[in-house]
């Protein structure tokens, strides 16, 4: 049985990228990158909305035709080619990339069946307009979200129009080095 | 040198009330004596001048000094009633001392000489008071920020930082408790 975990970077105000996608001010460094790793290790498939997806696709499978990529990108690239991506798009009519299920609706259902189908997690980055159909639709089993020190004043809230209250616990908390703090929620 | 605080409740989304400034969301922290420990001390330790909006003002002076308040918070109500309270507010004519709700001052305009005068003389911390927020950080007028990250999404409400330009923190400190409260302490320097 897998879980939905939501994975997302925000500022201290709770916007997830600036006006113009701007992400220059998410500290991200070797102490994140291996706990995110960490949190990989339990996923098999990742869920993006259309817009992310199309960008992850553009990218990613160039880096594993490349001979001459860094490693750590080249092992990212490759991970993620494995793993189940999921798409949830009501425009797309089909995709490219191997290993890839498009959801065109009914989101709920499709997404309980894959938790009942999978082992591992599914992990839900980015794509905010999708996160906030997930807490809608109370799909989110864990939230993983890291706060960074810094109020940005506008851009794209993680949280917008939700129009629910959800009643979260407290799994843990890690500070970084770095001001990041990584909260961990589960649902109850 | 004395310091200008900002100490709020806030829900994982960042608001600090409901969107009619609902607070009865603060229920659902659950007891936890280490939780309490920290709260008294908190409160102890204040000695600070309280600064309100309108809005938080009249809020705070319907609830703290009620027979309700004195006996489920006698720490927290005392410390309310007797702290100097500035008040900030472009309507509100004056303000009246009544039994149990002392030492109020209000001021119509935020001038940041006048606050930077007051701030030479006394530590302040505002609580809720979005706009206050919002016009004291915009001034560089805000050394600290403590949140006090509530383990629930609202989904609407009242955003804390509504309207707060750019300003790069630096974490001081983060504690979490065992009832899911999660207190990040940030300063502006």
């Amino acid at each position: 049985m897998g879980k939905v975990i939501l994975l997302e970077h925000v500022s201290l105000d709770g916007f997830s990228a600036g006006p113009d996608k701007e992400i220059d001010w998410i500290k991200y460094d070797s102490e994140l990158e291996e706990y995110v790793a960490e949190i990989r290790k339990t996923v098999d498939a990742t869920i993006y909305g259309r817009i992310t997806y199309k960008m992850m696709e553009s990218y990613w499978p160039s880096v594993l035709r490349n001979p001459d990529s860094p490693k750590n990108q080249y092992e990212f690239a490759d991970w993620l080619d494995k793993k189940l991506k999921v798409v949830v798009s009501g425009t797309l009519s089909s995709v490219e990339w191997n290993n890839t299920k498009l959801i065109k609706d009914n989101l709920a259902d499709e997404i309980n069946q894959l938790k009942r189908e999978l082992e591992g997690n599914m992990l839900l980055i980015g794509s905010p307009t999708l996160v906030q159909s997930f807490i809608k639709e109370n799909l989110i089993d864990e939230y993983r979200i890291n706060v960074n020190p810094v109020i940005i004043g506008r851009g794209i809230p993680l949280y917008e129009n939700i129009n629910k209250k959800v009643n979260l616990k407290l799994l843990n908390t890690r500070t970084f080095n770095n001001g990041v703090v990584g909260l961990h929620y589960g649902t109850i | 040198m004395k310091k200008i605080s900002v100490f709020n409740f806030v829900s994982v989304d960042g608001f600090f009330s409901g969107p009619n400034g609902e607070i009865d969301w603060f229920k659902t922290i659950g007891n936890d004596s280490e939780w309490q420990d920290y709260t008294k001390r908190s409160s102890e330790g204040a000695g600070s001048t309280l600064v309100f909006g309108h809005t938080t003002y009249e809020m705070m002076k319907s609830y703290w000094p009620t027979p309700d308040a004195l006996k489920n918070d006698p720490d927290m109500a005392g410390v309310m009633n007797n702290s100097s309270k500035l008040v900030f507010s472009k309507t509100l004519k004056n303000v009246k001392e009544e039994e149990n709700w002392k030492n109020i001052k209000l001021l119509n305009t935020i001038n940041k000489e006048e606050i930077i005068d007051l701030k030479s003389k006394t530590d302040m911390t505002i609580l809720g008071s979005g706009s206050i927020v919002q016009q004291f950080s915009n001034l560089d007028l805000i050394d600290e920020y403590t949140l006090v990250v509530v383990p629930i999404i609202l989904g609407e409400g009242k955003a804390m930082f509504k309207g707060v330009k750019e300003i790069s923190l630096k974490l001081a400190d983060s504690k979490k408790f065992n009832n899911g409260i999660v207190v990040h302490h940030y300063k502006t320097k």
